[in-house]
């Protein structure tokens, strides 16, 4: 998951588009630790410290990963545990008048390069 | 060779066993050896299943990394439980030496799931048998409810069977309800037969509490007729707190699935929140369960407009979902496990 969504950042870093994550780990050490080692380059919610309890329960969270996509207006145009995933940003991105062609390295290559590189980008 | 050997000194065994009272004080010492046989039985057990964790600890890895559903993943899956096919045969014989050893039964039953259809059907066979040699014990119990799943029909169904004649004996046991509640939830089971076990379990359990796990174990996807109905009346009469909000939860789910009875499903929902706050199944409050279902069920459908999310980033430092406005968001539940 996290080589997908690092390379979705770093293609559409100067694009209308962002990833918002909610964390279910308990140990907010650890929590740090995976942020840090994986290089996750997107803002994470700590489940726990939702204004209104545990967002994963308010949400009826019940697998993970789960994920929303929503459009521009906060309109909620995908759910679900994996799917194509790409292919809704790549049409949400085009209703906006923004093309984009999405491709991904190997993903182990991916997860090697962020190790080394660090950059984040 | 080996396996005469093995026989002869069982029979050994058993014949010293039965000299013991005759000569009590040689009696003392010679008990030992069986103690030993089975000492090293254990240990044998022990050393495979150390052996069998060690190689699928190095495959395990690979699995987490491969995409769930490709051919990769059924590839690796296949070869994690095929690392106990090479000791099948030590280890049915070891278990059915052993009826009782723990490591045994875990290794007995790691090997059902074996995609070796031999060795499957050599464990299956294995299993009964040593079921029905003993049906009352608590271990041929677990093995017969394990079995009465099996995809082997034949197995599953003598299993079956013999289950059913245990509820016949004593119905209002436990394990006559967690025997009826598997055959009623039952995928691959005849009608007949789960209508069957609906009735007994209404006439065995009807008015206990138990009836509010039964109403939890409907509330995966779509109810028959026969059990809506069943659970109404359940919701209508019964005299515990957890019983009704188990049939609305269940009851609530199915209406609220489809568009037609969507309205009467939520109110089923909702009537949890607001007359049984406090029920507990098992360590589920299932008030708080329904809220979040509620919550999803008119806030976070395709096509509405998301909810906001205020709460603190790893950090500690607050933001917004709503900070991202104008943007293509993908909102990620995930966890590093």
């Amino acid at each position: 998951m996290y080589p997908h969504e690092r390379s979705l950042v770093k293609q559409l870093a100067d694009k209308p588009f962002a990833i918002v994550g909610v964390n279910s780990d308990r140990d907010l050490d650890v929590l740090k630790e995976v942020v840090k080692k994986k290089n996750l380059t997107w803002r994470s919610f700590q489940n726990e410290k939702g204004v209104d309890g545990k967002i994963s329960e308010m949400w009826a969270i019940q697998g993970w990963p789960t994920i929303f996509i929503l459009d521009e207006k906060g309109t909620i145009r995908f759910k679900g545990h994996g799917g194509d995933i790409d292919g809704v940003i790549t049409k949400l991105l085009g209703e906006m008048g923004h093309e984009v062609k999405l491709v991904h390295d190997d993903e182990k290559n991916e997860d090697n390069k962020a190790e080394s590189d660090g950059s984040g980008e | 060779m080996k396996n005469n050997f093995f026989r002869f000194l069982i029979a050994m065994f058993v014949a010293i066993g039965i000299t013991i009272p005759l000569s009590a004080q040689e009696g003392a010492k010679e008990a030992v050896k069986p103690a030993a046989k089975k000492d090293e039985a254990a240990e044998r057990l022990r050393e495979i299943n150390k052996e069998i964790t060690v190689k699928r600890s190095e495959i395990l890895p690979k699995i987490r990394k491969a995409k769930p559903g490709s051919p990769e993943y059924a590839e690796l899956l296949t070869e994690y439980y095929g690392v106990a096919d090479e000791f099948a045969d030590e280890i049915i014989e070891l278990a059915g030496d052993n009826p009782s050893n723990r490591v045994a039964t875990t290794l007995m039953n790691g090997l059902m799931r074996s995609q070796n259809k031999e060795v499957v059907t050599k464990v299956t066979d294995a299993m009964l048998a040593s079921a029905k040699a003993d049906p009352t014990s608590r271990n041929s119990f677990s093995t017969l409810m394990a079995l009465m799943s099996s995809p082997n029909r034949k197995a599953a169904a003598e299993a079956t069977e013999l289950l059913l004649a245990g509820v016949k004996e004593d119905p209002k046991s436990n394990n006559s309800f967690s025997v009826l509640m598997s055959l009623m939830n039952s995928r691959t089971l005849k009608p007949m037969t789960k209508a069957e076990a609906t009735e007994l379990l209404i006439a065995n359990f009807g008015d206990s509490e138990k009836m509010a796990n039964l109403a939890m174990g409907m509330t995966r996807g779509p109810i028959s007729a026969t059990n809506v109905e069943l659970l109404e009346n359940l919701l209508e009469e019964s005299e515990f707190d957890s019983v009704k909000a188990a049939t609305s939860f269940a009851l609530g789910k199915h209406f609220s699935a489809n568009s037609g009875t969507k309205d009467k499903g939520m109110k089923l929902l909702k009537s949890i929140v607001e007359k049984y706050p406090d029920v507990k199944i098992g360590r589920t409050n299932l008030a708080k369960t329904v809220e979040g279902e509620i919550f999803e069920a008119e806030n976070l459908q395709i096509g509405m407009n998301v909810p906001d999310i205020v709460g603190e980033d790893v950090d500690g430092v607050e933001f917004k979902l709503s900070d991202y406005k104008g943007k293509v968001v993908v909102i990620d539940f995930w966890g590093d496990w």
